[in-house]
């Protein structure tokens, strides 16, 4: 079972996502859900490590490039796999996400494309 | 001063001519006199002479008798005789009688002089040898005397008997002579003197009419001229060349005054149209003047809306480039907030379609999934597009192997191709590199590839091909689809042109292939479509530059 954090501070995002996965791949995923950057260190801090963290930028206080900062400062977390999840257009979003993380999805999220995705990362990160 | 007044006497034209002619007068008459003189003074002289010859033959006969006659009772009587006879010849200085040896036996000057001596006549011989030799000659001898001045005449007296036994001696004076010269030149000069007078007053007067008043008046007339008194007459009426002169003169000061008459009516003339002149061209300097300043004032006015234009122009352009900024910044918010209620219309519906059973609901949820998929479409490519266009999208250009790019798109888009069983086969050479950016590539490919599978038949394969020309990469993705018509071709890259408009694909958003030629160029290559025609399948071609070519990619 791959453990899969989404971190995004919508609940509407996070449940159907949730609900997706559950409908189409069953067991095969486990979305844990956080509804901020703080959140998601406080799981983390609770020992729940999720084999790759999905992040949204666009979020109130503290955004998906300070966790982002702040995952990859610390050597318990930084080799976790990060795909963003953005939906603006602006190039430094999409550029940005594209160079420092493992991948990223442009919203709106494809379920099936976002799947992909994080088997071919998880792939990656399997061989390393 | 004076000696300046000299000189310029000196050098006066009647100086001049005068004083030569003076000089010669003078030489002419002098030499004149002085031949006079001469001849006059020999005449005398021989008059003298020729007096005291004639009157010593006539008078020694007398002068014997008397001293023969007297020697015994003294000479005092003898004396006057002698005194007598020296006033008839005032000339006659000196009576001697002598012998024929020389012996004196009477001399008049020493009684007159009151040395008279009885004794020592008789006893004393004349002077010198010439005397006593010429008391012994028989015949009168005269001797004259210059440089004394004197005539010695010695007479011989002869006796009745005729006997030669005494001489008479005369002795004239020639003194008479010196004052008869004197008074002939004091005459001379006299008369000499009234000549240069008269000679100089009359040369005076005729030169003074004849020349110096003429040549005056002219200098006058000169002189007035000079000063500007143009058209004097000079009073000069003589027929000569002064005369002639004084005419031409006369008739170039008339015509100088004509000329100078009419040089001024002339300099009059041209004073008043130079007058005239110089007031239009004041006028017109004024004129220019104030158009000159009128362009100045109009030049700063343009100035000043020159720079407030500039300012607007800049404060505009700020402006817009705020809106422009304000706009991308608006497209990304409501990209966001558009696109995230998207997902789980898109995600859900599926599902809900999936599991309902009763064939009517799930029909209506196969039109809502449809649409939410066609309005996702819609939302994410109008919003692409936008991005595309805006002015602030910059591109990272990055070196890269094409192969591996187009395998990991085809890797993302797996189900896309699962749903429709097509394949893809990657043919680029492995060693194959561009220059792109990697999210419009994938973007750009996904266009492409997607629109490929829509228009492809179930089980057929899409070939993606790749070959460097030149500096660039050419690309092409052919499928063997339904193909597209010339026209079909020649709009497809235009926005919302959808291929086939008749069967209102609602998959389609016309919007596809204006985002590849968007991105294509923006890369600095070009794109186009070929299609034998319908039916026969369309290859869509690209080019990007090849990772060695430094073609610079468009704003």
């Amino acid at each position: 079972m791959k453990k899969i954090m989404l971190v995004d501070d919508e609940k509407d995002q996070i449940f159907f996502v949730k609900a997706s996965f559950k409908n189409l791949f069953g067991k095969e995923y486990t979305i844990i859900p956080a509804e901020s950057g703080e959140k998601c260190f406080e799981l983390l801090q609770g020992k729940e490590i999720p084999d790759v963290i999905l992040l949204d930028i666009m979020m109130p206080k503290m955004n998906g490039w300070e966790v982002f900062d702040r995952l990859r400062a610390n050597p318990l977390w930084k080799e976790i796999p990060i795909i963003f999840l953005t939906a603006r257009t602006d190039e430094l979003a999409e550029h940005a996400g594209a160079l420092i993380a493992d991948d990223y999805v442009k919203k709106p999220i494809e379920i099936r494309e976002l799947k992909t995705r994080i088997d071919n990362v998880l792939k990656k990160a399997k061989k390393k | 001063m004076l000696a300046k007044q000299v000189m310029k006497r000196f050098h006066s034209l009647k100086l001049k001519v005068i004083l030569p002619l003076l000089v010669i007068l003078l030489a002419v008459f002098l030499t004149s006199s002085l031949v006079i003189i001469d001849r006059e003074s020999k005449a005398a002289k021989d008059t003298i002479v020729n007096t005291a010859v004639s009157f010593s033959s006539l008078s020694a006969a007398y002068v014997m008798d008397n001293f023969e006659l007297y020697y015994d009772s003294g000479f005092y009587r003898f004396t006057e005789v002698i005194d007598e006879l020296m006033k008839l010849n005032t000339n006659l200085i000196d009576v001697q009688v002598v012998d024929v040896n020389g012996k004196i036996y009477f001399n008049s000057s020493e009684i007159l002089a009151g040395k008279y001596d009885e004794r020592t006549y008789g006893t004393r011989f004349l002077g010198n040898a010439t005397l006593i030799q010429r008391a012994g000659e028989p015949d009168a001898s005269v001797v004259l005397n210059e440089t004394t001045g004197r005539v010695d005449i010695m007479e011989p007296f002869f006796e009745d008997a005729g006997g030669h036994e005494y001489s008479v001696r005369y002795v004239y004076s020639l003194a008479q002579l010196d004052a008869m010269n004197q008074e002939l030149i004091v005459t001379i000069l006299m008369y000499s003197g009234v000549f240069i007078v008269v000679s100089f007053f009359l040369i005076f007067v005729l030169f003074n009419y004849f020349v110096s008043s003429p040549i005056g008046e002219l200098t006058k007339g000169a002189r007035a001229m000079s000063e500007g008194t143009l058209g004097y007459k000079v009073n000069v009426t003589s027929k000569d060349e002064i005369g002639e002169l004084a005419t031409a003169f006369n008739t170039m000061s008339a015509d100088l005054k004509v000329s100078r008459d009419n040089l001024e009516e002339y300099s009059k003339n041209l004073e008043k149209l130079v007058a005239e002149r110089t007031k239009e061209l004041e006028e017109k300097t004024r004129r220019l003047e104030q158009i000159n300043q009128d362009l100045t004032t109009a030049r700063e006015e343009l100035n000043v809306l020159n720079k407030n234009l500039e300012r607007r122009v800049q404060e505009r352009t700020q402006e817009v480039e705020k809106l422009l900024k304000q706009k991308d910044e608006f497209i990304n918010q409501l990209g966001h907030d558009l696109k995230n209620p998207l997902g789980p219309l898109i995600n859900l519906l599926p599902l809900l379609e999936e599991q309902e059973a009763d064939p009517a609901k799930k029909e209506m949820l196969t039109v809502l999934h449809r649409n939410a998929d066609y309005m996702k479409n819609l939302v994410v490519k109008t919003l692409e597009l936008a991005v595309l266009n805006s002015p602030n999208t910059r591109f990272s250009m990055e070196t890269m192997h094409l192969f591996k790019e187009v395998n990991q798109i085809i890797d993302n888009k797996k189900i896309l191709f699962d749903e429709k069983k097509v394949g893809i086969d990657n043919t680029i050479g492995r060693t194959l590199k561009v220059k792109a950016d990697r999210l419009r590539l994938e973007e750009l490919l996904t266009n492409i590839l997607e629109n490929s599978v829509k228009y492809s038949k179930d089980g057929c394969t899409i070939t993606v091909a790749a070959e460097q020309v030149n500096g660039m990469v050419k690309v092409s993705i052919a499928d063997t689809g339904i193909g597209m018509t010339k026209e079909e071709i020649d709009r497809i890259f235009d926005e919302f042109y959808k291929a086939d408009s008749a069967r209102h694909d609602i998959q389609s958003t016309g919007l596809g292939m204006s985002i590849c030629k968007r991105i294509v160029e923006k890369h600095g290559g070009s794109i186009w479509v070929e299609s034998p025609g319908p039916g026969k399948g369309t290859t869509v071609f690209f080019t990007l530059p090849a990772a060695s070519a430094s073609v610079k990619p468009k704003k």
